[in-house]
Parts: C-alpha cells; structure tokens; sequence
C-alpha cells in the first residue's frame, strides 16, 4: 500500500467511514507502525480543534421572507439584483453627469500644431489670432511698459505732491499742538509749585513736631533711666564705702588690740627687767 | 426505517422544492428559513466573517430562485444547494481577492493573519479558541475548505461531497488529508499552543 492509499485509509478511519473488518485490519496496522498512530493522533487533535468553532444562529434578512400569494420573491430579488448594478449605475451617471457639463459650458479640447488647447469655448478658435513678429511683439512690449513706466511716474508725482501737502499740513497742526501744550505746562508749573511748597513745608513743619515730641519722650525716658541708673550707682558705691569703712574699723581695732598685746608685753618686760635689777 | 430529524428536514425540503417549482412562492420561502442557517454557517466559516456569509448565503437563495427548474431529481436538491454555495463562496473569494489587489491598504482579515502568523503568543492571549481556528481556516485552499466544512460540519459522506463537488471520493478524502494537514502545519509554524475543551 502506498503513501496516498495510507492517507486516504488513515482519513476513513478518522471518519469512521469504515466496514468493521476494514476498521480491524486498520488498527493492527495502526497499532505495528508507530509513525501512523502518531500521525492518526496529529488529525484527531485537528478534528477536536476544528469542532471549536461552532455553528452560529443567523436571522433571515427582512427582504428574504416571503409571502404567500404575492409575487414578493420575485420583485424582491429584481430590487437586490439593481442593488447588485447599484456602483454601476453610479459610474455611469457620473459620466453622463460630466458629460452634460461639459456640453453646457461648451468645454472643448483641441489639439493643433503640435498644441493641445483645453477651454470652455469651442466658438472661439484658439491660435487663430494675428501672428506677430518678434520685432513687433518687442515694440509692443516696449510701448507697454513706457505706458506703465509714464503711469507709475505719474502716479509717482501725485502721490509725492499728496504727501507733502499732507506732512505740511501735519508739521503747522503739531506746531500749534505743541505750543499750547508748553503755554498750559507753564501755568500749571507755577500753581503746582506754590502747592508743592506748601505741601512740603506743612509736611517739614508736621515731621518736625513729631521728631520733636519724639524726641522729648525719648529724652525724658532717658533722663529717668540715668537718674536710675546713677541712684543705683550711687547706692552702690555707698555700700561698697560703708563695707570698707567697717572692714578698715575691723583693720584698726585688729591694729589697736596687736599693739595693746604689744604693749603690753613690753610693759611686761620691762616689768620683769626692773624685778630682775632690784633683785 | 427509523427517520431522524435530519431525515425529515430533507423530505420536507423536497417537497417544498417541488412546490417552489410549481410557483408557490410561500414555499420557496420556507425553504430558505429551513436552509438558511445551515448554508450561512457553511459561508460563515469559509470567510470567518459574518457580512461576506450573508452576502454569499443571499446570493445562493436568489442564484437557487433562478434556477429552481434546472432541478430534476428534488432528492439531490440538499447536494445541489451546497454546490451552489460552494461556487458562491469561491468567487466571493475571488471578488475579495481582486478588492485585496486594488486596494491600497490590506483588509483586517488579512491583517489579522499577519499578527496570527507573526505574533502567536499575543494573538493567542487575546482570542478565543474559535477565532483562531476559524482565521486558520480561511487561509486554506478553497478546495481543501469546501471538503473540510462538509465533512467537519456538514456531516456529509465523501460520497455525498463527491457527489456535491464533482469529484471522485478519493479525491475527496486527500483533500480533506492534506487540509488537515495544513491546518497543523499553520499552528505549528505559528507557535500556537490550543487547548480544546
């Protein structure tokens, strides 16, 4: 058996298309060749795969339902079918659309001496005009732009004259302007200053009273805080002169009583000296 | 014989198909309330997105509208509203990818790939199981989609998608190998590590 019966023999079998006798001689061959079973396997699996997609519910379109008696399948399927020629007829009423345009505006397009002329009217012929020379289109080009040249020039002159009647007019205007401004500056320079100085006097005056009070406040707080100061000073300064006073008594009556002991050592002595003599 | 819901469904389809046939417009609506779900999911998971899943699911009711006479067996209706889906889906793809090559800027989805392609463990932080699985599977060739989505959620027969997509069974079996395939060389190269429930 070759390749291609195998195959057609492994699809039967797949299909279960097979005689019971067939199916058994099958599936001992299946079962002496590995290779077989393994591609038997291969298609099974593709079978389960293919069985994953399932049928789909579907509602017949509206105009597929027909009706009893009428003749509605028919007209119906006549109505698809222009459906069906519908981007045809559109084409072609497009064309004949363009085609009416063009008829009514007259296009044309012509081709003459190696020319193609396109336009919207073929009653005048295009290059049927007199033919000019190059000599006579240059005079003719020449005389254009010496017009153009005389009508810029002219115009060139107008607007010059315009211009500076316009400036002269705008220079004795802003004179005047310029006049009465320096005349209303002068006179609201003197009043602002007379105001300005009162204002800076009456101001002066107001700041010199408050630096003034200031200033006696200050002074005065000052005042109290030196006579503070000094009477504290000087109450400690006292203290200090009562402790050395008392410390200098404490001095002289260590001094007397030293000199007393002193004294009377030596009185003592001379004392003994004396006992000592008469003895 | 034991008939299950689904079997019921599809006898049901077929005999609202026969009625559609017949003009009877009611039952041609009945018909996509009974499909619609099923063939906006095939479409949901081809794209992962939800607006090109309506458009395609749309596209293949009018497309099935328009060409309900063509039908001659009513019992091959189920296989044949699928291969009418899947057709849709592919050049709904197409139409993206030429949008995708005039536009100037990428679309989300592509940047999204970018960022499951190049930065797996912060994608894989950020979406859920199913997200990823379903932008890796959008990545896959259409082929390779189509016969995965029928088999995978369809639960269709390789004789069944055989017979829906115009191909032998095996065919359709090595497509759905290699798909498979891919898929677990997109995870692996992405670093991705999925644990399924």
């Amino acid at each position: 058996m070759g390749t291609e019966d195998f195959n057609k023999e492994l699809i039967t079998y797949l299909y279960d298309e097979m005689s019971t006798e067939e199916r058994q001689q099958f599936e001992i061959a299946m079962e002496n060749n590995p290779e077989l079973k393994r591609e038997f396997e291969e298609l099974k699996e593709m079978r389960q795969g293919l069985a994953q997609i399932q049928d789909k519910e579907v509602m017949e379109p509206f105009f597929l339902w027909g009706k009893q008696g009428s003749d509605s399948w028919a007209s119906m399927f006549k109505r698809r079918n222009l459906l069906m020629f519908k981007p045809f007829i559109a084409v072609a009423a497009s064309f004949v659309i363009v085609l009416l345009i063009g008829y009514m505006t007259n296009f044309s397009i012509t081709y003459q001496d190696q020319s193609l002329y396109i336009g919207f009217n073929k009653d005048k012929k295009i290059g049927s005009e007199t033919n000019y020379t190059p000599e006579q289109v240059a005079q003719l080009v020449n005389e254009e732009i010496a017009k153009n040249n005389a009508y810029i020039f002219s115009k060139l002159t107008e607007t010059e004259n315009n211009m500076d009647t316009r400036f002269a007019a705008l220079e004795t205007s802003q004179n005047t302007q310029l006049t009465q401004t320096y005349a209303a500056t002068d006179v609201v320079t003197q009043k602002e200053l007379d105001i300005f100085l009162s204002n800076v006097r009456s101001n002066n005056l107001k700041v010199l009273q408050t630096y003034l009070q200031s200033s006696s406040v200050q002074q005065q707080e000052y005042f109290q805080a030196v006579l503070t100061e000094f009477s504290d000073f000087v109450e400690n300064q006292r203290e200090e002169d009562l402790r050395l006073i008392r410390r200098s008594m404490i001095t002289l009556q260590e001094n007397q009583q030293t000199q007393k002991e002193e004294t009377d050592e030596m009185l003592a002595s001379i004392l003994t000296t004396v006992n000592n003599e008469n003895n | 014989m034991a008939e299950t819901l689904r079997d019921i469904a599809l006898y049901h389809s077929e005999c609202l198909v026969e009625k559609s046939q017949k003009g009877d417009n009611h039952a041609f609506g009945k018909l996509v309330g009974l499909w619609f779900k099923r063939i906006y999911n095939v479409a949901l998971k081809y794209f992962g997105d939800h607006d090109l899943a309506m458009e395609v699911t749309q596209r293949t009711f009018i497309s099935v509208y328009r060409n309900l006479d063509s039908i001659k067996d009513v019992k091959s209706f189920k296989y044949w509203l699928y291969k009418v889906a899947i057709n849709q889906c592919h050049e709904e793809e197409r139409r993206q990818k030429r949008k995708t090559w005039f536009s100037i800027f990428q679309s989300d989805d592509a940047k999204r790939m970018e960022e499951i392609n190049f930065q797996p463990e912060k994608e894989y932080q950020r979406k859920e199981t199913e997200e990823i699985m379903s932008n890796i599977l959008k990545t896959l060739p259409e082929e390779q989609k189509a016969v995965i989505i029928m088999k995978e959620y369809e639960g269709m027969k390789f004789r069944e998608i055989a017979e829906t997509l115009g191909i032998s069974e095996n065919t359709a079996k090595s497509r759905l190998y290699y798909g498979l395939k891919s898929l677990r060389k997109t995870i692996e190269n992405s670093g991705l590590n999925l644990e399924y429930n």
